[in-house]
C-alpha cells in the first residue's frame, strides 16, 4: 500500500501555467494532525519580541500549534522558552499571559521553577520518600531545542533539526530590517491584544493576507468608508490613503524558501499613514532605496505562524490553529516606542479600523473563511482555482528591484495591481507539502527500523 | 421621604429608561432612531483588556475593541450593514439585549448622571447556525440637552476572547 503524500494534494504545474490546491487540505483532519507534526512542532515560529520580556524575570505565554509555551528572561538577561508544563503532573506553570516575577509555581503542587526553567523547590521533599535515582533526574522545566532572535523578533522550534534562524529567516531579515531601521527608538507591542477565533482552516488566514483580489469586494464597504473621508464625510479624523487610486499602482510580489511571502505595493498617498511620514523621515538616514521600500505598502507571511502588515497600520498576527476548521488569531499593534501623541493616536484608529475583529475590514474576511470553509466541505468539490493570477507574468527567481537590493527569491511579480496577483500563494504549498512529507518519509522509516 | 431622594429616584427611572430603550433599538435593528440618542460628540469606547490581565485605560495609548468620536464614525458602520457587501452583517446577527442593576456611579446632577448596569448579549449568527453570549458591564454618561442623551458609552466586554466577529450591536 501507499500512503497518502501532502504532494498528492498539490498540482504544481507553475512551469506550464497552472497550480491548484485540493480541497482537503483545509477540511481534512488526518492533514490537519500532519501538520501538526510536521510542520509546528518542526520548524521555527514566531514566539514574541524581545521588549515584551524586557527586563529580567518578565514572563510571556503563548503557543505554537498546539503546545503551550513560556517565554522568560532570566536574571542573565538571557532570553529562554520552555514548554509551559511542570515537570510533575504536566500541568501548566504559568496561568497568565504576560508578568514579571523571579518564581513559577505550578499551582497544583507548587513545584517551583526560576526564570531560567530551573527546578528550585518540590513542595514537601524531605517527607517524600524520593530515591536518590529520581533525586539525581532533571526535574528543570523542558526547554524549547532552539530559540533565536533577529532584531528583536524572537522565534522558538520544538525540533532541533532546524537550520539556524538567520538561515530560516533568509532574505526575510532585509523585509524586518525595513520595520526596524525606520524607528530608531524601537518598536513594542502597544498594550491590549485582540484575540478572536474562526470557524475554518489557518490557511484561509495565510492565504488572504497575500490577496490583493479580495479588497475590491469583500472590503468594498471599507473602500466606500475611505472614499467619504477623502471627501470629507465620516470619521474624518482616521483619514487613510486612497483606495480608489491604487490599481494602476505598482505592485509586486517575491516568495522565498521555507514558503516565506512578500507582497508590495507602490502607495502614492506619502502622507496617508503616519508609518510612511516615518520612512520620509528616515530618508537621509537609510538612504532612498530603503526609504522607498519602507514607502510600500507591504505585507509579509513568515511560514508557518505569523503575518505582519506594514500597511493599514503596522499590525503582527500570529496564527494558532485549534482544529481543522477552528483557528484561533492573536493580533498585536506594533508601534515606535517614542511617538508624537497625535500619531500614535492615528495609528491606533487605522489600525482598530481595519484589523479588529470589531472593525470594518477584519470581520468580512474572518466570515468569508467560514464560508469557503463550508463550500470546501462539498463532497466533490475538486481542484481550487485560486492560485493562478499572475502564472502567465511571474518568473522564478529575483527582478531587478530584488537584485538592487541584493535577494535572491524564489518567485518574483511585478506589475499594475489591477492584476491581483496570487501566484504568490503557490510558495508556501511548496514548502508545506516538502514538509509534511520529509516528516512522514521520517516517521516510516524509523518505524522500518524498529 | 427626602426632596432630594424622589429626585435620585426619579432620575435613576429615566435613565434606565434611555438605557433599556438603547438596547431595544440595537435589537430591532433600528440605527437611525439608535444614533438619535447620543449626542454629536459622543465617545462610544470598548477597551480591550490588557495581557496582564487588566483593563486598558487610555485609548490614545492603548488598543481598543471599539474607540468612536461622534455621529459620523457609527454612520459608517451603519453604513456598512446597510449596504449588504458586508459578509460580516449579511445575514444580519440577531441580538438579545439583557440588562439588569443600573446603579448611579456617582451623584447624580439635575443635567447629568453616570451610570452603571449589568449586560448580556446573545448573539444568534443566522448562516452558521451559532449562538454566542457577549457579557460584561456598560458605563453611561447621560446629559440634559432638550431631553436626556448619551455623552458617553463606555462597554467593558468581560469575555473578549471574539468569536469571529463582534460590532457595536453584539455588544
Amino acid at each position: 500500500m501507499r500512503f497518502p503524500r501532502a504532494s498528492d494534494y498539490i498540482r504544481d504545474e507553475a512551469v506550464n501555467g497552472t497550480f491548484s490546491v485540493h480541497p482537503d487540505v483545509f477540511t481534512d483532519p488526518g492533514i490537519f494532525d500532519l501538520e501538526q507534526r510536521h510542520i509546528f512542532r518542526s520548524t521555527w515560529s514566531f514566539l514574541t519580541l524581545e521588549s515584551e520580556v524586557g527586563r529580567p524575570n518578565d514572563f510571556i505565554t503563548t503557543h505554537i500549534g498546539n503546545t503551550p509555551i513560556l517565554v522568560t528572561r532570566d536574571k542573565q538577561g538571557r532570553v529562554n522558552a520552555f514548554l509551559n508544563a511542570c515537570r510533575h503532573k504536566g500541568a501548566l506553570v504559568c496561568v497568565e499571559q504576560q508578568g514579571n516575577t523571579p518564581l513559577h509555581v505550578c499551582p497544583y503542587h507548587a513545584w517551583s521553577y526560576d526564570a531560567g526553567g530551573k527546578l528550585r523547590s518540590i513542595r514537601d521533599a524531605s517527607a517524600a520518600g524520593y530515591t536518590d535515582r529520581f533525586r539525581n533526574l532533571d526535574h528543570n522545566l523542558i526547554a524549547l531545542p532552539k530559540v533565536e532572535a533577529y532584531r528583536g523578533f524572537v522565534f522558538g522550534s520544538l525540533s532541533a533539526d532546524v537550520p539556524p534562524l538567520s538561515d530560516f529567516l533568509g532574505d526575510m531579515r532585509f523585509f524586518l530590517d525595513l520595520i526596524v531601521d525606520r524607528y530608531p527608538g524601537g518598536l513594542r507591542y502597544l498594550p491590549g491584544s485582540t484575540v478572536y477565533t474562526y470557524r475554518a482552516n489557518w490557511k484561509l488566514q495565510m492565504e488572504n493576507g497575500m490577496d490583493s483580489y479580495h479588497l475590491n469586494t469583500a472590503h468594498s464597504t471599507f473602500i466606500d468608508v475611505m472614499d467619504r473621508r477623502a471627501r470629507g464625510e465620516g470619521n474624518v479624523a482616521v483619514r487613510e490613503v486612497s483606495w480608489r487610486k491604487r490599481e494602476n499602482l505598482q505592485q509586486g510580489s517575491l516568495t522565498f524558501d521555507h514558503g516565506h511571502t512578500v507582497l508590495w505595493v507602490d502607495e502614492g498617498d506619502t502622507e496617508g499613514r503616519p508609518d510612511y511620514i516615518a520612512a520620509e523621515r528616515a530618508r537621509p538616514r537609510v538612504g532612498d532605496v530603503k526609504a522607498d521600500w519602507m514607502r510600500r505598502g507591504r505585507n509579509y507571511y513568515l511560514f508557518p505562524n505569523m503575518q505582519i502588515q506594514d500597511s493599514q497600520s503596522l499590525m503582527i498576527r500570529i496564527f494558532r490553529p485549534i482544529g481543522v476548521g477552528l483557528t484561533e488569531m492573536t493580533a498585536f499593534c506594533l508601534a515606535p516606542v517614542d511617538e508624537e501623541p497625535a500619531m500614535r493616536n492615528w495609528r491606533l484608529r487605522q489600525y482598530e479600523d481595519f484589523f479588529n475583529p470589531s472593525g470594518l475590514a477584519t470581520p468580512d474576511d474572518s466570515v468569508v473563511y467560514e464560508h469557503c470553509q463550508q463550500g470546501m466541505g462539498s463532497v466533490g468539490l475538486p481542484w481550487l482555482q485560486g492560485y493562478s493570477r499572475g502564472t502567465r507574468d511571474f518568473i522564478f527567481g529575483g527582478n531587478a528591484l530584488s537584485e538592487e537590493v541584493g535577494l535572491h527569491p524564489a518567485t518574483t511579480t511585478i506589475g499594475p495591481m489591477g492584476a491581483f496577483v496570487e501566484v504568490l500563494m503557490q510558495q508556501p504549498y511548496r514548502a508545506w507539502s516538502t514538509m509534511i512529507d520529509k516528516g512522514v518519509e521520517q516517521d516510516l522509516r524509523s518505524a522500518a527500523s524498529c | 421621604m427626602l426632596k432630594n431622594e424622589i429626585d435620585s429616584r426619579l432620575l435613576l427611572e429615566e435613565g434606565r429608561r434611555i438605557i433599556l430603550r438603547e438596547a431595544a433599538l440595537l435589537d430591532d435593528a433600528l440605527w437611525d432612531e439608535w444614533l438619535a440618542l447620543y449626542t454629536p460628540d459622543s465617545v462610544f469606547w470598548m477597551p480591550t483588556w490588557r495581557r496582564c490581565g487588566t483593563l486598558t485605560e487610555d485609548p490614545g495609548n492603548e488598543v481598543s475593541h471599539i474607540h468612536v468620536v461622534g455621529h459620523a464614525g457609527f454612520q459608517e458602520r451603519i453604513m456598512r450593514i446597510r449596504s449588504g457587501r458586508a459578509a460580516a452583517s449579511r445575514p444580519l446577527q440577531r441580538t438579545s439585549h439583557l440588562l439588569s442593576g443600573t446603579q448611579f456611579l456617582e451623584d447624580p446632577r439635575s443635567d447629568f448622571m453616570r451610570l452603571r448596569t449589568a449586560w448580556v448579549s446573545h448573539v444568534y449568527f443566522p448562516l452558521a447556525h451559532v449562538m454566542e453570549t457577549f457579557f460584561g458591564h456598560y458605563e453611561h454618561d447621560l446629559q440634559l440637552q432638550r431631553e436626556w442623551k448619551i455623552a458617553r458609552k463606555k462597554v467593558v466586554l468581560k469575555n473578549d476572547y471574539l468569536p469571529t466577529m463582534a460590532d457595536f450591536y453584539c455588544v
